[in-house]
């Protein structure tokens, strides 16, 4: 099965059609001409194929995997994923790096590379949350909403997949490895294709219908119009996930396609903690978002404080000057308070001069 | 041939004529030394001057100015350094040009240059 | 001893030039011995000129020796002396006693204005010469005290005072007066940026430099040239010293008290913003010296550039250098610097999107490090507001320069009290120990200080910067100690606190 998996155009309906015109394993590891003929492979990859036999490739292959702690999943297995079950093309192979596949299903949030900094927060939150609800974040490992839905998880102490469509043996984006390592030490890293895969284009579409099938729900955070998140979601519709989508400014090109799945159907997502409790089926007081960074304990909020963080939490954007005025604050009395909330994380610039909460600090 | 003689000797006395109207005080004429001549020699405001009478008449090539050339020009120097010495004076002097253009209805006409080595001779 | 004086420029300071003139017989030649030839030719030709303007017809010949003859003379300035000295050696003016003689010649004999007054008058103060200056010059010279100044316009004035029939002009100190300046943007003026308005407030009280993040539009430039007028004026002290770099470069002169304002630009070259060239002239971070200098689009300015104001910022003076000699000028400036965001300029902007990619803009971030940020005390953002904002700000009046200006002189001294003693004259000022052992903080500062450090993973030299600036906000509160109140604020300026990379 590694072998034709590698070839790369196959997945796991060819047993099917294996069974069906009678060919055994044997034969197709062994290379005869009958079994590939019967299996329909063209030249191109025959040859592959027959080379790779030759060289003892497959036994290499799995030696490798060993010496790197990559875990070898094959289609039937007991490990195998259920949920992948129900793709259309679910892969023969699978390749993890990691702690392990988490049990359950999780929630994938995905979103385009080039997001802001106000999608790439809200990415962060959410799966912050949902890692406060124990529940799995999904992602596909890039950079943007992914490399920050991760870092939300992690953060928060919580388990993350991250399906990459590289080689499992190779970090793409070279700054994610140690944001990879972070992920593989709870989490796992997982991929369809052989180790030393480069990252190449056509490859990504490939690992968006992997995400799509580990999920129950997806969550498109931010996402222009022709993006590989929003195949991800369309994906996801087809498997019979639940979509649902973060609604973004309408001037911004940068949440068109998200927006427009909002429009298509998905279910626009405008409040986290409430997402969370219908993800976890628990109230969603009960699991406030536990950031690394926060008050200690023994130091709760001055007075001064509560009010400026109440104030960005019903408004966003806001000056030093916005915030004196409605607080009734002089300024330097507002710089103080948001030196210290910025200093905990509870204030976060929204750009200069700018402030605001964070998302899941105002629920 | 003569006549240009006499045209230089009639230009000499008519410079000197119309010099001393200016304030010249003329000193001598045709001096001749080793390495030269001067046409005139004259004192004016405490200053020596050596005059170089040029005559020429219009409708020549070159106004009679113009044929005092850079040699020439070394030459009276020299020349002129050398009577200073002759003489004994030690004070400054100078170098002029009178150039005398006859017209075609032959009337002469009288233009001085001054101290002609100003800005040229370097120190 | 000759008694016709000039002089001539060595950095800021103006050397003693004697003239000797001999005049013999021959035929007439001016010669000056001690000034490069190209010089000569064109000095001569205006000293003969403007003398034959006054019916002086020289003659013979005439040397001219200008002494000492190592030091290397430019020569503008010195076309009056030489005239004077000849006139004097022919017997037509008589010179008494050893003078200073300082000016350019018109061809028509006019004597125009020259660079270098300033500091010639200083001279003259010191050896007790009296002094001659252009009349253009009579400005800077009347703020110098204790000289004894003429001015001249035409050089037959001179002439005339000089052979005793006529009188010029002296000059009284202190009652020439010179143009206005541009009016600069009182703080009253701006809209809103309160936060950035309470950074210049600290950054004036305790001479910290600032930083200033914002996107185009945002108003950096009209709040950095409001500083300059929140600064203390200058004193008598740092008026002279201001004076005598823009003297020698020949610039006008501002009315007096006000600090300098000098903008370079990321293309300038590094001779003319530290000094140099051919005359070894002061750079513009002189020009600014006990003033402001702004360095805007900091981000593209070149590391050589960068580096080369590093030693200026840390020592307060830079050294310019050539075959010829080296010179040192005065250069402390209060330094402000201006950048955007991230490269399209527009990051977190709430109406323009951005157009960078998140590689960009850590591209860009990783330009802001180096020798000039690790000088820099206060990081503050400055908002682009939108229209609606500064409408809400429409009729009211926020605070006058001038009222900030009193808080920031009280904070002075109460620095200078506390300091002066140590050789020290503001927070900026102090180095590592001495803040340590001298900066007091209560208890339950020392706390709030530990535990935030550690979240913001502030440096060493980090904390340092915010104990600096929170000595100086309780400075300017009027208190003792230091308490959390002002470390908490002093964190508000922190480098990258407010700023929407870090996620």
């Amino acid at each position: 099965m590694l072998l034709l998996n590698a070839t790369g155009g196959f997945d796991a309906t060819v047993l099917e059609a294996a069974d069906d015109r009678g060919v055994s394993w044997e034969d197709v590891s062994a290379g005869s001409g009958t079994a590939l003929d019967a299996l329909g492979l063209k030249e191109a990859p025959r040859e592959a194929l027959l080379g790779m036999v030759s060289s003892g490739w497959c036994d290499r292959e799995v030696d490798r995997c060993k010496k790197k702690g990559i875990e070898i999943i094959f289609f039937g297995e007991a490990r195998y994923p259920s949920m992948l079950n129900d793709l259309r093309d679910p892969p023969l192979v699978l390749y993890t790096r990691g702690k392990g596949l988490p049990p359950g299903d999780g929630v994938a949030v995905v979103g385009t590379r080039k997001c802001t900094s106000y999608g790439s927060g809200c990415a962060y939150d959410l799966a912050s949350m949902l890692a406060g609800a124990g529940v799995t974040v999904v992602s596909g490992g890039a950079r943007g909403i992914d490399g920050a839905a991760h870092r939300g998880s992690i953060d928060s102490g919580g388990r993350t997949v991250a399906v990459i469509g590289t080689g499992a043996d190779i970090f793409y984006p070279v700054q994610h490895a140690s944001l990879f390592e972070e992920i593989m030490e709870e989490g796992v890293l997982l991929g369809e294709f052989p180790l030393g895969t480069p990252p190449r284009p056509w490859q990504f579409p490939r690992r968006n219908r992997l995400i799509a099938g580990l999920c129950s729900r997806c969550v498109v955070v931010e996402a222009p119009r022709k993006s590989g998140a929003v195949l991800t979601a369309r994906l996801a519709l087809e498997t019979g996930r639940e979509v649902w989508a973060m609604p973004g400014r309408i001037t911004d090109a940068v949440c068109r396609g998200s927006n427009a799945l909002i429009s298509d159907g998905a279910m626009p997502l405008v409040d986290l903690g409430e997402f969370a409790a219908v993800v976890s089926g628990r109230q969603g007081e009960l699991f406030p978002p536990i950031p690394r960074q926060g008050l200690p304990a023994n130091s709760p909020l001055t007075p001064e404080e509560a009010e400026v963080l109440r104030i960005l939490g019903d408004h966003g954007d806001m000056t030093v000057d916005n915030i004196a005025t409605e607080g009734k604050m002089s300024a330097a009395a507002v710089l103080r308070v948001l030196g210290v909330l910025s200093a905990y994380g509870l204030a976060v610039p929204s750009g200069p001069g700018r402030w605001g909460s964070r998302a899941a600090a105002g629920a | 041939m003569a006549k240009h003689i006499d045209l230089g000797a009639a230009g000499e006395a008519l410079a000197a004529k119309e010099l001393s109207r200016l304030g010249y005080r003329l000193v001598d004429a045709n001096v001749r030394m080793k390495m030269g001549e001067l046409d005139i020699v004259a004192e004016e405001d405490g200053e020596m001057v050596v005059v170089e009478v040029r005559t020429r008449t219009i409708g020549r090539m070159l106004p009679p100015e113009a044929t005092v050339g850079p040699s020439k020009i070394r030459k009276l120097v020299r020349t002129g350094t050398a009577y200073m010495d002759r003489i004994g004076w030690e004070g400054p002097w100078r170098i002029d040009i009178a150039a005398v253009t006859v017209g075609p209805d032959g009337k002469p006409a009288l233009e001085i240059f001054r101290d002609i080595t100003a800005g040229i001779i370097e120190p | 001893m000759n008694v016709v004086n000039g002089v001539t420029l060595r950095g800021i300071e103006a050397l003693k030039v004697e003239v000797e003139v001999e005049m013999t017989g021959g035929l007439f030649a001016i010669s000056v011995v001690g000034l490069p030839d190209a010089t000569v030719k064109e000095a001569r030709e205006r000293v003969r000129a403007a003398l034959r303007s006054l019916g002086l017809s020289v003659k013979g010949r005439v040397a001219v020796n200008l002494a000492p003859a190592d030091i290397p003379k430019e020569g503008a300035l010195i076309d009056l002396p030489i005239a004077i000295g000849i006139a004097h050696a022919m017997g037509e003016v008589r010179v008494s006693r050893p003078t200073i003689f300082m000016g350019e010649l018109a061809l028509d004999g006019r004597v125009r204005r020259v660079r270098g007054a300033v500091p010639a008058a200083l001279l003259a103060r010191k050896l007790g010469f009296p002094l001659f200056i252009p009349e253009g010059n009579a400005g800077e010279v009347s703020l110098v005290k204790g000289v004894t100044a003429w001015k001249v316009g035409h050089i037959r004035d001179l002439f005339t005072h000089l052979q005793g029939s006529s009188q010029l002009e002296p000059i009284i100190p202190g009652e020439e007066s010179e143009e206005n300046p541009e009016p600069d943007p009182d703080l009253s003026d701006i809209k809103g940026q309160a936060a950035a308005k309470r950074a210049l407030e600290i950054a004036a009280a305790g001479h910290h430099n600032v930083l200033m993040t914002g996107s185009p539009g945002s108003g950096k430039t009209l709040l950095a040239r409001a500083l300059k007028d929140i600064l203390p004026p200058l004193s008598d002290e740092e008026m002279m010293e201001v004076l005598l770099v823009r003297s020698t470069v020949g610039l006008p002169l501002h009315s007096s008290r006000q600090r300098p304002f000098r903008a370079i630009h990321h293309t300038s070259s590094t001779i003319s913003v530290c000094g140099g060239g051919t005359n070894l002239r002061p750079g513009e971070i002189s020009l600014a010296h006990r003033g402001v200098l702004f360095l805007d689009e900091f981000t593209e300015f070149r590391r050589d550039l960068l580096e080369s104001l590093r030693q200026p910022l840390e020592d307060g003076f830079i050294s310019v250098s050539r075959a010829s000699g080296s010179v040192t000028y005065p250069a402390r400036v209060l330094l402000v610097a201006a950048c955007n965001p991230c490269p399209c300029g527009f990051l977190g902007d709430p109406q323009e999107p951005c157009r960078c990619s998140p590689l960009a803009v850590e591209r860009y971030r990783r330009k802001m490090s180096g020798p000039i940020l690790d000088r820099i005390d206060l990081h503050v953002t400055v908002p682009r507001l939108t229209p609606d904002e500064l409408v809400q700000f429409g009729g009211q009046v926020g605070e006058s320069s001038a009222d900030v200006r009193q808080r920031v002189l009280r904070a002075r001294e109460v620095q200078w009290r506390r300091w002066g003693p140590l050789g020290f004259q503001c927070n900026a000022e102090l180095p590592e120990r001495a803040l340590r052992r001298q900066v007091k903080i209560d208890a339950e500062g020392r706390r709030f200080l530990k535990d935030v450090a550690g979240r913001v993973r502030l440096s060493g030299r980090g904390i340092s910067r915010v104990l600096k600036v929170a000595r100086t906000i309780a400075d300017l509160a009027g208190d003792e100690g230091l308490s959390t109140v002002h470390l908490a604020e002093a964190l508000a300026f922190r480098e990258g606190g407010d700023l929407p990379w870090n996620r």
